[in-house]
């Protein structure tokens, strides 16, 4: 009789613990990264500048996101040759925030830095300024398209 | 013969006690990895989505909630959001930012009963301050506690 007792009574006891630890937790693992992102846009659309001997300037803004440092904007003509002797368009951007300019550069088929020290920055509506400059040697009637492109870059 | 009536009933009493007030809680495995890898420019990175997984409760008792933390804070700059699909008559509560301290993430839960296969969702973005950050995991506990 006696064994019987302490048979049952060890029992209640792994039935109540089993029954305490139910599931009132659930743990998920969450697995994230974050990856370098640069990223510019220009917004206006396209500029038609019409200049005779002088300056002409238009403008457009553009946006830049990255989440990177040290990051530089460079400017080119892509699609195009450079200008005539005579013609030249220069691009001045303004610089993001604790960023810095280098002002009116001229465009040509070979990238060029606008702006330097770019650095966890998101911000759009940043000026741009074209400005086209014909001399008198600049052929007359002359009539061209150039695509430019920016560049952000590590 | 009358010892062993008394310890049959005892028994029975301890194992019952526990599933009166136990709240069973699980969830359907981990989510996607999330990686944030695009933007808009000038409108910061672009959020990313994963709701791949699914969570179930049982209730014993009236108007029991479900609260969120994570073991390990986040880099700084970076957000993560979940979202719990709630029991039928329960109020959403949208995206909850996680941190490490527990968050409810599903309201108080009047009807007793099982709520099964209720959607996970979770949000995460990053500021541009946050650079970048090397994939990492964090784990996010669920709790079922009384409410509200």
């Amino acid at each position: 009789m006696k064994r019987v007792h302490h048979l049952l009574v060890t029992v209640a006891l792994l039935g109540g613990a089993g029954a305490a630890s139910a599931q009132t937790t659930a743990t998920q693992n969450v697995t994230i990264t974050v990856t370098e992102v640069d990223i510019i846009t220009v917004a206006g659309g396209d500029v038609a500048i019409s200049v005779g001997v002088g300056s002409t300037q238009a403008a457009r803004t553009y946006s830049v996101t990255t989440n990177g440092t040290a990051r530089t904007i460079t400017g080119q003509i892509t699609t195009g040759v450079n200008f005539p002797t005579g013609l030249t368009l220069t691009t001045n951007l303004v610089a993001p925030t604790n960023a810095s300019s280098n002002g009116a550069v001229a465009l040509t088929t070979t990238a060029a830095t606008l702006v330097t020290g770019i650095a966890n920055v998101d911000q759009s509506g940043l000026g741009i300024t074209y400005t086209a400059t014909a001399t008198a040697s600049a052929p007359t009637g002359a009539q061209g398209q150039r695509t430019i492109t920016y560049t952000i870059v590590p | 013969m009358q010892r062993i009536e008394h310890c049959v009933v005892a028994l029975l009493l301890t194992l019952s006690a526990p599933f009166a007030g136990a709240q069973v809680l699980s969830v359907s495995g981990n989510p996607s990895s999330l990686t944030v890898s695009t933007a808009t420019a000038g409108l910061g990175l672009d959020p990313v989505v994963d709701a791949s997984t699914t969570y179930s409760v049982t209730t014993t008792l009236p108007n029991q909630k479900i609260v969120a933390r994570l073991t390990t804070a986040l880099p700084s700059g970076v957000i993560l959001k979940v979202r719990l699909q709630p029991p039928s008559g329960v109020t959403a509560l949208g995206d909850i930012s996680l941190t490490t301290t527990n968050a409810d993430v599903v309201g108080p839960i009047p009807v007793i009963g099982p709520h099964l296969t209720l959607s996970i969702t979770y949000t995460l973005s990053a500021l541009v301050t946050a650079g970048t950050v090397s994939t990492t995991g964090r784990d996010v506990v669920f709790s079922v506690v009384a409410g509200p």
